[in-house]
């Protein structure tokens, strides 16, 4: 409602720009909201990585997909990538899951992590070096092909068993990352706007202080430029037997 | 224990190292401006402070944000004695009862309580801080879903106590703040409900637009062609030290409060919004004075003190997840954690060691000591300044009301930039004012709003994880115990109260009750029928509040009723119908303006038509009013909420 809203009801002048978060590929492509869009670019994604409690007992992947019963993945609910991200994961490579959605924002998975309340949180690396610095976890996967300094954790793409696996996971995690947050203007803004919005943000991109400044903060700094963003758009929608599963699978929690 | 002493000694050192003594002043100085302005709350002001905050040294940046948020605290309950317009959404509980007092011409009293007891609120959840900090992350560890569902069904159970004075319209009025706590996003499957394909309801009612709505419209509209000034409101001279005498005599209640405050602030997701309804509620059904009820005659000083504590309380109990385990206990305990993070300090149990050990134990009791030493300027400052907000309490109501109805629109906005919001002050200004008007409960409405939405996602995440089992869990019956202990308290304050009560209550027994309960009743009728609509776990909630609403109201309508047709003496209401729909159309009239023209414009307008035409005021002062109303939204909404296109100019 909240996307149809600024695509349908601001000015298309430029002023007007906004950061598209928490979706899923299956929403996105499926509501075609994007038509609705031009796309400005993509700080980048922070590579998404899943931990487990220690208290859960759960170190590995295959620990993980041994367990008694499933473990309890807390998050606050769709289209969140701490909801859906887990839940392909664990289709996609057959790995039992429990997912509890419902709490209010992340502070509250991280209290839930630390009461052993749930056992497991899909968080960005970003997230894992500033909000579960102090917290006693341990990453078990991650979903990024380069490897993470200071984490042994596989990338889940490395260990699914077959094409159709690391199709879901590429359609569904790895080509929908930089979308997790990037930014647009509505579709009807002067082109000379969305070139000029184009340039700016691939300016602060490089920015010194800028990067100083996310550096500060935790944030991980990655750019996509909108070429690329409309490229991985056109191929999602090439992808609609996948999409479909992809809907199935969240629809199924 | 010596490590800990050099480390305070240590923190002192700091924070009187110049010049962050000049930024402990800056902070304290934002504070109370931010405090006493409607719209402009802690959160607010730390959102703009914090980019400033991030060039400063880290001692420098915390001991801004922390002295801005320590102080925006008390300065925020002048304007809710003095104007019945709540500071921020933290000082709404203090309007309900505070500006009663003041109404009787008590105002400097009730401020002198209201200051001294959020002084002592403010010490205490520092003290909770110091003592509770090295044990937060083994203690917390032991915080789930169930207790936390559990201590919000302890907070819904002070329905029952705040509701002696009317059972049925007091429940009813808690039920109907669960209703309203439904709309907006269900927790669960982000599911819309009662939105309308609204976007403004997505995110749910904002909590200052319905406490305005509630309270503060009643409050403004009974300014007009109101010509009588609050009694005595020139001879309280020696009500501010009365004040302060009575938070000291009541040093238990502040106790209990701050308690509530401390314990339950240092939960994460339980902020000062609910401890301070919590703290109400409690402080209503402990009252001394049993001479008068809340509904008789409103205004009891344990009203204030109670949420006064326990507001600046939540702010120490706040600060313990935040330092211990990096987990924010509020929105204003998440700016600072951003600006710890920002200056490159790791929060979490090594921050707790002292810094010969690498910890940062020096910097947390230099926060102590700043939020002690800002508390206790922000109390000076508010006291010394009382005498220049005072008058505006001993302006002529019918004169304050624009300005009053003014700071209640930007309010409104302040808070989530928001002027659809503007429909919701409307819908629940009108409520407000006709349960105002017809002394049907309007506290309960929103301890229930504030804890609705706690208990919904804690019910039902302890479901999904335990199933009802949950219920048995030791830490859940000892709250359990503490609910009953609180039901059982409420019905003997109840009992104890009730004996000199009158058989015929004002507007118990009027035609417009009946209507009222019926208005009730068809609302709620339609909420569970639009509830019934939800599939699963969305419409569990919703169709127990509305269900109740329905419930609750069919019951009212039956016993008034009852009372109109069996003759029972009916007080006659003081003012005439007319004159109420006069004043709700001159709310709609500003609220319409402001919506179609936007606040500065739409309130110049509205402030310059009701000074002529039913004030009576003569050109020259309307003109000068409506002038000082121009400058002041502008200053609020644009300069200093940076709000500006359609709707805000």
């Amino acid at each position: 409602m909240a996307v149809k809203h600024l695509a349908t009801e601001t000015t298309a002048d430029g002023l007007t720009i906004g950061m598209l978060s928490q979706t899923s590929a299956a929403d996105l492509i499926g509501s075609n909201v994007l038509g609705d869009f031009e796309i400005l670019g993509s700080p980048g994604p922070p590579p998404q990585v899943v931990l487990f409690s220690r208290r859960s007992g759960i170190a590995t992947v295959d620990a993980w997909r041994h367990a008694p019963k499933p473990p309890r993945f807390g998050s606050n609910g769709p289209p969140t990538p701490p909801y859906v991200e887990p839940l392909i994961a664990a289709a996609a490579l057959g790995l039992p899951i429990q997912m509890v959605p419902g709490y209010a924002n992340s502070a509250d998975v991280r209290l839930a992590i630390d009461s052993g309340e749930v056992d497991a949180v899909c968080v960005s690396l970003d997230a894992y070096h500033t909000a579960y610095q102090a917290a006693d976890v341990r990453a078990v996967l991650r979903f990024s092909a380069a490897p993470i300094p200071g984490l042994d954790a596989p990338d889940a793409m490395s260990i699914a068993a077959d094409a159709r696996a690391r199709e879901l996971l590429e359609t569904g995690i790895y080509m929908m990352a930089p979308m997790v947050r990037f930014y647009v203007v509505p579709r009807g803004t002067p082109a000379a706007r969305v070139a000029l919005l184009r340039e700016a943000l691939e300016k602060t991109w490089v920015d010194p202080q800028f990067l100083a400044d996310a550096h500060a903060a935790g944030l991980t700094i990655d750019p996509v430029t909108a070429g690329a963003l409309e490229q991985t758009v056109a191929t999602l929608k090439a992808r609609p037997a996948t999409l479909s599963d992809l809907r199935s699978i969240l629809q199924s929690h | 224990m010596l490590d800990s002493l050099a480390a305070a000694i240590a923190g002192l050192q700091q924070l009187l190292t110049w010049p962050t003594p000049g930024y402990l002043l800056a902070g304290v100085f934002i504070g109370y401006i931010v405090g006493i302005l409607p719209g402009l709350g802690a959160s607010a002001a730390m959102a703009f402070l914090l980019p400033v905050a991030v060039s400063l040294p880290p001692i420098d940046a915390l001991v801004l944000l922390t002295a801005t948020s320590a102080v925006s605290a008390i300065a925020g309950d002048l304007t809710s004695i003095l104007l019945g317009v709540p500071g921020e959404a933290t000082s709404a509980a203090i309007v309900a009862d505070g500006h009663a007092l003041a109404l009787r011409g008590q105002g400097r009293y009730a401020t002198g309580a209201a200051i001294s007891a959020s002084m002592m609120g403010a010490l205490f959840g520092m003290g909770v801080l110091v003592a509770f900090i090295p044990f937060a992350p083994r203690v917390l560890a032991h915080v789930g879903s169930p207790e936390l569902a559990a201590l919000a069904i302890v907070g819904i159970c002070l329905l029952v106590p705040l509701s002696h004075s009317d059972p049925v319209k007091g429940l009813f009025s808690g039920a109907l703040g669960l209703a309203l706590a439904t709309i907006g996003l269900d927790p669960f499957r982000a599911e819309p409900r009662f939105t309308f394909a609204q976007l403004s309801l997505l995110d749910g009612l904002g909590l200052l637009p319905v406490a305005l709505g509630i309270f503060a419209v009643a409050e403004a509209l009974d300014m007009i062609r109101s010509p009588h000034l609050p009694e005595g409101s020139s001879t309280d001279a020696g009500g501010v030290m009365r004040g302060v005498r009575e938070s000291v005599r009541q040093a238990g209640l502040v106790f209990r409060c701050s308690t509530i405050g401390a314990v339950i602030g240092s939960l994460p997701g339980v902020g000062a919004s609910v401890t301070q309804w919590i703290a109400f509620a409690h402080a209503k059904a402990s009252k001394r004075d049993d001479a008068a009820t809340d509904e008789d005659l409103p205004g009891a000083i344990e009203g204030v003190i109670g949420p006064a504590s326990a507001t600046t309380a939540t702010h120490g109990g706040a600060m313990v997840p935040t330092l211990a385990l990096g987990i924010p206990g509020g929105l204003a305990s998440s700016f600072l954690l951003s600006a710890l993070i920002l200056k490159g300090i790791a929060p979490g149990p090594t921050m707790l060691l002292p810094a010969g050990a690498g910890g940062q134990l020096p910097l947390v009791f230099a926060l102590v000591w700043c939020t002690v030493i800002a508390s206790a300027l922000g109390a000076l400052i508010g006291i010394g300044s009382l005498n220049w907000v005072a008058r505006l309490a001993r302006v002529r109501p019918a004169l304050l009301f624009p300005v009053v109805l003014t700071f209640v629109l930007i309010g409104t906005v302040g808070e989530r930039h928001l002027t659809a919001d503007l429909g919701v002050l409307l819908v629940l200004g009108a409520l407000g004012y006709a349960m105002s008007t017809l002394k049907w409960p309007r506290a309960p409405l929103m301890l229930a709003f504030v804890l609705g939405p706690l208990v919904e996602r804690r019910v039902l995440l302890s479901n999904t994880l335990y199933g009802w089992s949950w219920v048995l869990r030791p830490s859940v019956m000892v709250l359990a115990a503490a609910a009953i202990a609180l039901l059982l308290a409420g019905r003997r304050a109840s009992r104890r109260r009730r004996s000199p009560r009158p058989t015929a209550r004002e507007g118990s027994t009027s035609r417009a009750d009946v209507l009222m309960s019926a208005s009730f009743a068809a609302a709620g009728a339609a909420g569970l029928a639009l509830s019934l609509l939800l599939t699963g776990r969305p419409g569990v909630f919703p169709r127990i509040a509305f269900g109740a609403t329905f419930a609750l109201s069919l019951v009212q309508l039956v016993l008034s009723w009852r009372k109109v047709v069996s003759g029972q003496p009916v007080r006659r209401p003081s003012e005439r119908g007319g004159k109420h729909l006069i004043r709700i159309a001159w709310f709609l009239f500003f609220v319409a303006n402001a919506w179609l023209l936007g606040l500065v414009l739409g309130t110049a307008i509205s402030a310059l038509v009701y000074l002529r035409l039913d004030a009576k005021e003569s050109w020259r002062t309307t003109l000068a009013m409506t002038t000082g109303l121009v400058g002041l939204t502008w200053l609020l909404v644009i300069q200093l909420l940076h709000l500006s296109g359609h709707g805000f100019f």
